[in-house]
């Protein structure tokens, strides 16, 4: 996090604010009617069809051990970069700013204590009265338990 | 423009920015696919041109150098070798020349053809004189006549000179022999042979530094003086041989015969060689060939060579140049497309904005307008989109509130009229009431009166009665009595006939109080209408508020939509980097819009919501109003009956007032009869009895009578009283409904219609 400046795309999440690198993020889709995908892990919110692509949608919610509730008719999803992995997304509940922000701002701070969750935050800032979360989008995919248990059984 | 539907207008926004992309796409492929061109014309063509021509120089440097070793080379085996390396050299430089008239071909540079076409002249001469330095260079003659005078002839010389130098040893002895001897011939032949023998060793010395000149020589002048020399030489070495033999010892010969013979044979071989060999001259030659002609050919190469790389480097300084223009004429092209793109997007997005902003504040302001009660204000904007429909509907609730309004304001008038005339009404029945109450207590009080003086007529004829049989004594008393009775019945007379006025004066004023109460109903009959015309009304609003309902759920679903695509456009504009600023600035302004729009639709849509919560309240007024309507309604039927009863009360009373009237007449006939019987007393005393008897009786009627008026005279009191408190009450609801009908007058004048 050595850049001096960086965009910054925010959305709430359980009436929290958090952010993603602008890098990352490829687009902002409106609802779209999805799969529940048998066996996935509960972090899978399941499978859409965007203009003719599958795109693997991902419970941030589960992720980051937030209360879960049903998403709304006004959620929304924020679908990623190739660089941030395979043709995937969140479901987010809405959209916030484009920002940009200053590397100085950044405050290292420990405010998550879930170890599952550690490895997503990659830095926390004040914004106005609140506090922005941002996470790291290429993070996502390997959060996943599934891929954990895997990682830890190989270790 | 104004007539597109909001949709329209952003997907055309969108197709704007989405075109001006593919322009700034397209033109940036383009100049980049000619600068790619070029570089490629620049690396293929110059630069690898360039490159062939530093390689040709290189090679024929390398084959002037491995030419000019092998011609100063002496030995045989180098230079064969560095000959090889030279036509190598010279092989590599013609393919590269090949190659190098290639890639000028294809590049189409005729200057440089042209200066090829000169080196290769050059070069094709330079190369003959090359082909012929090697060749000459193979040969290294002078060398080889080098070696043979300096190894062959020198190992010959010395041994000659070794032979020369015994026999010169021998004569000397011989000599001093000869001498001690005193033999003059012997010692005349030792010193000759002598002689000889020194002879032979200087001509050896001279005929080596012969064949040496010859060697260096390379004039045929010069040649054929040497050459006639070396003959000479070789002659007189023969002579001295021969001179050696005839004074040599029988010792000796046999050493002299075999140097004869070495001379004869390998001397004159290595000296016609060595001729022969400096006569071909070749490395002379060769080295002068190198140093001359091959060295300005060599030159005259170079000097083409060099133009043509000044030229090549002219033509890379071209390209770079050419380079250059291309991307200031590509970049300028980019900026010019993108800032004509970012203007059109800024013209669009204004004009879209004016188009939604404008309508939007006007139907604000005249919202506003509405809110304080201005409803004179209509937008009749001509347009076709979401925001002209969202006015007309506005318009329309304008229409129907202003109708309404007036339906209500109508009303409220004719309520106003209405609770007057009512009060009015009950006004006059609360003094009719009084009047008959009045009038009823004075009938009453006549009839008590009446009553009285019945009882005491009564009284009177019982007296008389009584009497009759003793009243031939007290006829005059009699006399007196019944004139006092006479006097009685005429008043009763009268007091009935003004009862039997007033009660007429009541019945008729029951009968008005019958007629203005109907009217009453009336009233609230019409009252009703009003206010269900005003629920029709209401529900014909609340159906135009549900219409502006929808219309602003759609702004708001636009408004949502925009807001995502503008968010979309950020993104991108945003991963475009420096190229994409202009256009993040533009979808920045239009989620501004957005919000905007989104913000005055949730304006309008609570604007509308208080214009219905208080059409509702107006409505619920209007029920209240025709409650106590209604109240009224209920009153007013209730004085209806009560007028009735009423009514048929003083009817009744007229009708026992006239037997009343009657009997009290037939009373006045009978005293008047009485009187005229007293008159005649002592006449008719048993008809005095009779008529006492009989005027008792009808006393005792009468009685009854004015009994039974009292009665009903109470009745008729009590009845007035009852229509007195109904009027009253009357009188407060009708006074309540004026008020009301004030305050929604009131309510109404709060309102501009027009």
């Amino acid at each position: 996090m050595t850049a001096t400046s960086q965009h910054v795309c925010t959305f709430r999440l359980d009436g929290h604010l958090y952010g993603f690198d602008l890098a990352m993020v490829r687009e902002v889709h409106p609802p779209a009617p999805w799969v529940v995908v048998p066996k996935a892990p509960p972090e899978v919110h399941g499978l859409v069809n965007l203009r003719g692509r599958i795109h693997l949608i991902l419970d941030l919610r589960q992720m980051l051990n937030l209360k879960s509730l049903a998403p709304s008719a006004d959620h929304l999803f924020i679908l990623f970069r190739e660089v941030a992995g395979e043709s995937f997304g969140i479901v987010v509940d809405a959209i916030g700013e484009i920002l940009s922000i200053d590397g100085k701002d950044l405050e290292w701070k420990e405010t998550e204590r879930n170890p599952k969750s550690s490895k997503l935050i990659d830095g926390v800032l004040t914004h106005g009265e609140e506090i922005l979360t941002l996470l790291r989008a290429n993070a996502l995919l390997g959060a996943l338990s599934h891929n954990r248990v895997k990682q830890g059984a190989g270790s | 423009m104004k007539n597109l539907r909001m949709a329209q207008k952003l997907g055309l926004l969108v197709c704007l920015l989405l075109i001006i992309t593919v322009i700034v796409a397209v033109v940036g492929a383009m100049q980049l696919s000619s600068f790619n061109t070029q570089v490629r014309n620049l690396v293929n063509v110059t630069a690898s041109g360039l490159e062939k021509v530093f390689q040709l120089r290189a090679r024929i440097l390398q084959s002037i150098r491995w030419e000019k070793s092998s011609a100063l080379t002496s030995d045989d085996a180098d230079s064969l070798k560095f000959v090889e390396k030279a036509r190598e050299q010279i092989k590599e430089a013609n393919d590269l020349r090949t190659a190098l008239a290639q890639i000028l071909e294809q590049g189409k540079f005729e200057l440089e053809r042209r200066q090829l076409d000169d080196f290769n002249r050059h070069w094709d001469a330079f190369q003959a004189t090359m082909k012929k330095v090697l060749e000459l260079s193979l040969e290294n003659t002078n060398t080889k006549a080098t070696r043979l005078i300096e190894v062959d002839l020198t190992k010959h010389v010395k041994d000659f000179s070794g032979l020369a130098k015994s026999l010169e040893q021998a004569a000397e002895q011989e000599f001093k022999a000869a001498e001690l001897a005193k033999e003059p011939t012997k010692m005349a032949r030792s010193l000759r042979k002598f002689h000889e023998a020194s002879r032979l060793r200087d001509l050896m010395e001279t005929l080596r530094w012969t064949l040496y000149t010859h060697n260096a020589a390379s004039d045929d002048q010069v040649l054929n003086q040497l050459d006639s020399d070396v003959r000479q030489i070789q002659d007189r070495l023969a002579t001295t041989f021969e001179s050696l033999l005839e004074v040599a010892d029988e010792r000796d010969k046999g050493e002299v015969k075999r140097y004869q013979s070495i001379m004869n044979g390998d001397v004159v071989r290595i000296a016609d060689d060595t001729r022969r060999f400096s006569r071909r001259n070749s490395t002379s030659i060769s080295q002068a060939l190198s140093l001359k002609e091959a060295a300005e050919g060599a030159d005259a190469c170079d000097k083409v060579i060099t133009s043509l790389i000044e030229s090549m480097r002219a033509r890379m300084e071209d390209d770079k140049k050419a380079m250059e223009s291309a991307y200031q004429w590509a970049v300028f092209q980019i900026v010019f497309v993108t800032v004509v793109g970012i203007i059109f997007g800024g013209i669009l997005g204004y004009t879209i904005e004016r188009g939604i902003s404008g309508p939007m504040s006007l139907a604000l302001s005249n919202l506003h307008r509405m809110a304080v009660g201005d409803l004179s204000q209509r937008l009749k904007l001509d347009r076709n989109d979401e925001i002209g429909e969202m006015t007309q509907a506005l318009d329309k609730v304008s229409d129907h509130l202003v109708a309404l309004l007036h339906q209500v304001r109508d009303g409220a008038d004719g309520l106003g009229q209405a609770s007057t005339h009512l009060q009015k009404l009950a006004g006059d029945l609360m003094a009719q009431s009084e009047e008959t109450t009045v009038q009823a207590s004075t009938v009453a009080s006549g009839t008590e009166e009446l009553t009285a003086t019945i009882q005491s007529m009564a009284g009177a004829s019982e007296q008389l009665n009584m009497n009759v049989t003793t009243v031939s004594t007290a006829s005059e008393e009699i006399s007196v009595n019944v004139k006092g009775i006479s006097d009685a019945a005429e008043s009763a007379n009268q007091t009935v006939t003004s009862l039997a006025k007033s009660i007429e004066a009541i019945n008729q004023s029951l009968l008005m109080v019958a007629r203005e109460a109907r009217e009453g109903s009336d009233m609230t009959g019409k009252a009703r209408t009003i206010v269900d015309s005003a629920n029709t009304t209401l529900t014909a609003l609340d159906h135009s508020a549900d219409e502006i309902t929808k219309v602003t759920d759609t702004i708001k679903g636009f408004a949502l939509q925009t807001n995502l695509l503008a968010l979309n456009a950020t993104i991108e504009a945003t991963a475009a980097g420096e190229a994409g600023k202009g256009f993040a600035v533009v979808a920045s302004e239009i989620k501004e819009l957005a919000q905007q729009s989104a913000r005055s639709a949730g304006e309008i849509a609570s604007r509308i919501d208080e214009v219905r919560r208080g059409s509702r309240q107006a409505v619920a007024s209007m029920r209240e109003v025709m409650q106590t309507i209604g109240v009224v309604s209920t009153s007013a039927g209730r004085i209806s009956d009560s007028v009735a009863s009423q009514t048929e009360t003083a009817r009744a009373i007229a009708h026992d007032v006239d037997g009343a009237s009657k009997s009290v007449s037939s009373i006045a006939v009978a005293i008047r009869e009485v009187a005229r019987g007293a008159t005649d007393t002592a006449r008719n005393t048993s008809e005095a009895a009779t008529g006492t008897r009989s005027l008792s009786q009808g006393a005792a009627e009468a009685a009854k009578v004015a009994q039974s008026i009292a009665g009903n005279i109470h009745g008729v009191s009590e009845a007035s009283r009852l229509g007195a408190s109904n009027a009253s009450s009357v009188h407060s609801s009708s006074l309540q409904l004026g008020g009301l009908a004030e305050t929604l007058r009131k309510a109404i004048q709060q309102f501009r219609l027009n």
